[in-house]
């Protein structure tokens, strides 16, 4: 197998007396779709958490594309191409669509201290805004403001940040949370589309979208990783059904 | 953690941006802001054909206080942040001119009380302040935010009380002016009138500009919501202490024109009352509002000077307008122009 793209080693977090993340090791290879499932509080936001850079590990390594990222600051990470959908829809409801979306493709674009000149009039930038939201299907909602967005449409202004940064990894966390069947399949499709141009970790509990998106799943029980397998394998394996999977209605 | 608050409630939340996104010269103005340019500019004239000669220097005082003013609507209108020791900057750069006005001729070139010297001195000597005092408030948020510059603002004014060669608690005298040249007294108070007006132009200008900016739409988005623009890849408090020294800077101006428009210093331009009254100011004119620092100061200062010849109490009059403007909505003067279609710039949009 190729050099994995992502390569995290003995991760280690702890809260107190309580192993959040317990030694994990995990493999990525690049164009991959990973996803990670576990109970609640198995720690897997946390574990994205550590990938983004917002919470600091306590011991291990994360590398990305052979570099050492484990002791980036999360604008540092950002550069670095790795990029990070939220969980709790953490758009700007205020400004439009495309406001939200320029915002993240100014943190790429040069120095952000010139005090004259729009933004806005930049061209190149937002063009680059433009392309992420197409990849998204926004383009005819440009100019709303976030919050006049279904909740649907703001998960996928959520994911257009997230590629405004042209990111190589992406962690997309919990995607289809509070989403009902019409934009659930409207996001997988996106999330397969999207596999083509970055490397895809991504924490789901829907297990239906993670079995037809994933390319391997890694279970994460008690911050620590049972097994790490193809979908197929990980559907039939007794460790995990007895873990996780057991009583979870697969739909 | 929070990652949809908006900024504490006495900064304006952002308002959608306008659908057209077409680009607008930096130096053509609305009618209005340009009308009030022209009648400023006339005021010094119309002032002494009336008599009222004494009308000048109040009016370079209501500029002045603009200047500062403004310099705080950057950092609460636009940056969120709720600064309450904001006189600190302000007063240091008043003290700036005193210290050099001593040492000059002494430890110093007679030619360090020069407008060109003294006053961009100033500037910087305020920014440091602002760039130590920030580099630690920065690290909190909201109250304890309000908290911490409130103590190093009285730090400073305890600081300067103490100083028995800048005449303690009485403060200062200042022998006059600073010199200018190329023809400028600046004893004259027209003349002074004019150069203040200059600045204040420049600075009204430069923060419009800012606000438009990459620097400024950063800024405002930082207000809206800190924790997604970290996540988004930017460094925050970066931009938030660049924030605070530019406010810094030019309230150090103003504080240094201050100094030249009374001749005198005193450690009571630094204490939180006057901070308290910056931000009363700012309120009262809207925050986030480009044209709010205007609004606000040249209403409470009008006021006071209008009111106080007539009724002791005129405090209490001027408190009433406040809590009246705020009732009606909490974007001050400024906010109640803007609902009746007439944005005056700015306030998070482009």
């Amino acid at each position: 197998m190729n050099a994995p793209a992502l390569q995290v080693k003995q991760l280690v977090k702890r809260y107190g007396g309580v192993l959040a993340t317990d030694h994990v090791d995990l493999n990525v290879g690049a164009n991959e779709i990973h996803a990670l499932i576990g109970p609640n509080g198995a720690g897997k936001t946390t574990l994205v958490h550590q990938l983004a850079g917002s919470l600091a590990s306590d011991s291990g390594s994360i590398s990305f594309h052979g570099q050492d990222i484990s002791a980036m600051p999360m604008h540092r990470r950002v550069l670095a191409g790795v990029a990070r959908s939220h969980q709790v829809t953490s758009v700007f409801a205020n400004y439009s669509v495309l406001h939200n979306v320029l915002l993240a493709v100014l943190a790429r674009s040069g120095s952000g201290f010139r005090f004259s000149g729009s933004p806005f009039d930049e061209q190149a930038l937002v063009d680059d805004a433009r392309h992420a939201i197409a990849l998204v299907g926004l383009q005819a909602k440009e100019h709303v403001p976030a919050h006049a967005l279904s909740h649907g449409e703001q998960r996928r202004v959520e994911i257009a940040l997230a590629l405004a940064t042209r990111p190589k990894l992406l962690l997309l966390d919990e995607p289809l949370a509070g989403m009902g069947p019409a934009d659930t399949g409207e996001m997988v499709a996106l999330i397969e589309q999207l596999k083509v141009h970055a490397t895809i970790v991504l924490v789901e509990h829907d297990m239906g979208a993670v079995f037809r998106l994933a390319d391997r799943i890694s279970v994460l029980v008690y911050g620590k990783v049972i097994a790490t397998d193809t979908p197929d394998a990980i559907r039939s394996s007794a460790t995990v059904r007895q873990a996780y999977l057991g009583e979870e209605a697969v739909h | 953690m929070d990652a949809t608050t908006s900024p504490v409630p006495l900064a304006a939340a952002p308002a959608a941006p306008a659908a057209d996104a077409a680009a607008q010269s930096a130096w053509r103005l609305p009618m209005p802001a340009m009308l009030a340019v022209l009648a400023t500019l006339l005021f010094p004239a119309a002032a002494t054909w009336a008599g009222q000669d004494f009308y000048i220097g109040f009016a370079s005082r209501v500029m002045i206080f603009v200047m500062a003013v403004s310099s705080l609507n950057l950092l609460v209108g636009y940056a969120g942040l709720v600064s309450l020791g904001h006189a600190a900057y302000f007063g240091f750069g008043a003290y700036v001119i005193a210290m050099l006005t001593v040492a000059a001729g002494k430890l110093l070139p007679s030619w360090a009380t020069s407008a060109w010297v003294a006053w961009p001195l100033a500037m910087l000597g305020s920014a440091l302040l602002a760039l130590l005092v920030g580099a630690v408030a920065l690290r909190t948020r909201q109250v304890y935010f309000i908290m911490i510059t409130l103590a190093f603002s009285q730090m400073v004014y305890f600081l300067f009380i103490g100083m028995a060669s800048f005449g303690s608690d009485n403060g200062m005298s200042l022998p006059g002016r600073s010199p200018v040249g190329l023809g400028v007294d600046l004893a004259k108070d027209t003349h002074f009138f004019y150069v203040v007006l200059a600045l204040l132009v420049a600075v009204l200008l430069g923060l419009r500009s800012l606000v438009r900016s990459r620097f400024g739409v950063i800024v405002q988005a930082i207000a809206a919501n800190e924790s997604r623009m970290s996540a988004i890849g930017f460094p925050v408090f970066r931009y938030k202490l660049a924030c605070f020294v530019i406010a810094g800077a030019v309230a150090g101006l103003a504080g240094a024109l201050l100094a030249n428009q009374n001749s005198y210093v005193s450690p009571h331009m630094l204490d939180w009352t006057k901070s308290g009254l910056l931000l009363v100011m700012l309120i009262l004119g809207g925050a986030g509002y480009l044209a709010g620092g205007i609004y606000g100061t040249v209403a409470l200062l009008v006021l006071e000077e209008v009111l106080s010849s007539h009724t002791p109490y005129w405090q209490a009059v001027v408190g009433v307008c406040i809590v009246a403007v705020v009732v009606v909505g909490n974007h001050g003067i400024a906010g109640m122009f803007d609902r009746s279609g007439q944005s005056s710039g700015g306030h998070g949009g482009h």
